[in-house]
């Protein structure tokens, strides 16, 4: 029994490759948050991937950025796909039909942030899509894009 | 016995037929920048030119450089991307993006009728224009490299995409950036 216990510790760990952070206790930022609604389709992704908050400023006199605060809610390494969409005032898409994805990565216990700078002064608004990759897919497997939006 | 086995094989051969459709294949039409691209480790894929120009996008807007220009938009010419990559590539797919972005920005604007390297983009425009073509205040100019190694049946490959903007009156890079790419793989895969 217990020359199974070390392999089975080793094993257990072998999962768990967290990331410790460090940063100021009472920090000199003032970020404009941005009060923002989920629409949750993948209750999977929500698990893993959390949004902590969203921010926002103005870029080269008149272009909206966006950052968003993403924190992986597991012991475990996490791939993702995400993409911003822009609107203008009247809530027509700007400029692109399809937004390109983005690909992001998270260790376990991670926060990472991304960001999107909006493609033209006259995007005031925006979307967020979060989707679980999975990994990567062979020729065989089909993947079942799940889609998880900010807005 | 058997009442319960018979819908369950229908239900299964049903369930077979529709994964059929969806069967890696047959052509089918995907997203170019989606998650269901083929991804080649030892290549340049197209969702990896659209993510290295969007994330270089994205710090050039962000940088606010274009404004140190006196004249807006700017006026920016395309110099030398330099492919230091084994394969062959058009790096268009990378500047052509960066064009069209601060086009649609309303901060920049291209000259295609010069060109020190080659004939310009429009020789036609460049013949016929009355006016002296304008003076880029921004040269754009780049280099991609090719990174790989290789243990075991695992093979990595990381591409450099390296990106300068020189603001021409005074020969100096006012923003600077990189961005890197790194796949690892045996062989072709589908997704990110």
């Amino acid at each position: 029994m217990k020359r199974l216990i070390l392999p089975l510790l080793a094993l257990a760990l072998a999962g768990c490759e967290t990331v410790n952070t460090v940063e100021r206790a009472e920090p000199v930022m003032t970020p404009d948050y941005v009060a923002a609604k989920k629409i949750i389709t993948d209750p999977g992704l929500e698990d893993i991937v959390s949004i902590e908050n969203v921010i926002e400023s103005t870029v080269s006199n008149n272009l909206l950025k966006i950052q968003v605060e993403l924190r992986n809610k597991t012991n475990s390494y996490h791939r993702f796909v995400y993409r911003f969409q822009w609107f203008n005032q009247d809530g027509m898409q700007v400029t692109r039909a399809a937004p390109p994805w983005r690909t992001s990565q998270v260790e376990g216990r991670e926060t990472v942030f991304i960001s999107g700078v909006a493609p033209s002064p006259y995007a005031k608004d925006f979307r967020l899509q979060l989707m679980d990759t999975m990994g990567p897919q062979d020729e065989s497997g089909s993947s079942n894009p799940r889609a998880r939006q900010v807005k | 016995m058997n009442h319960l086995l018979k819908p369950i094989a229908l239900s299964l051969a049903v369930l077979a037929g529709f994964t059929g459709c969806n069967s890696g294949s047959k052509a089918r039409y995907v997203d170019s920048q989606g998650p269901r691209t083929v991804v080649a480790v030892d290549e340049i894929n197209i969702q990896d030119w659209e993510s290295a120009a969007n994330q270089l996008i994205d710090s050039l807007l962000a940088s606010g450089v274009m404004e140190r220009s006196p004249q807006q938009p700017a006026i920016l010419a395309v110099s030398r991307i330099i492919n230091d990559t084994r394969r062959h590539v058009d790096t268009d797919l990378l500047t052509k993006k960066i064009r069209v972005a601060l086009n649609n920005s309303g901060k920049a604007l291209t000259t295609t009728t010069i060109d020190v390297l080659a004939p310009p983009e429009d020789p036609l425009a460049a013949k016929v224009s009355d006016r002296r073509p304008p003076k880029p205040y921004f040269s754009l100019s780049g280099k991609i490299i090719e990174v790989a190694t290789r243990a075991g049946d695992t093979k990595q490959v990381t591409y450099v995409f390296q990106m300068s903007l020189t603001e021409v009156p005074t020969g100096l890079a006012v923003w600077e950036d990189e961005v890197q790419i790194t796949k690892q793989g045996a062989r072709a895969t589908i997704g990110w």
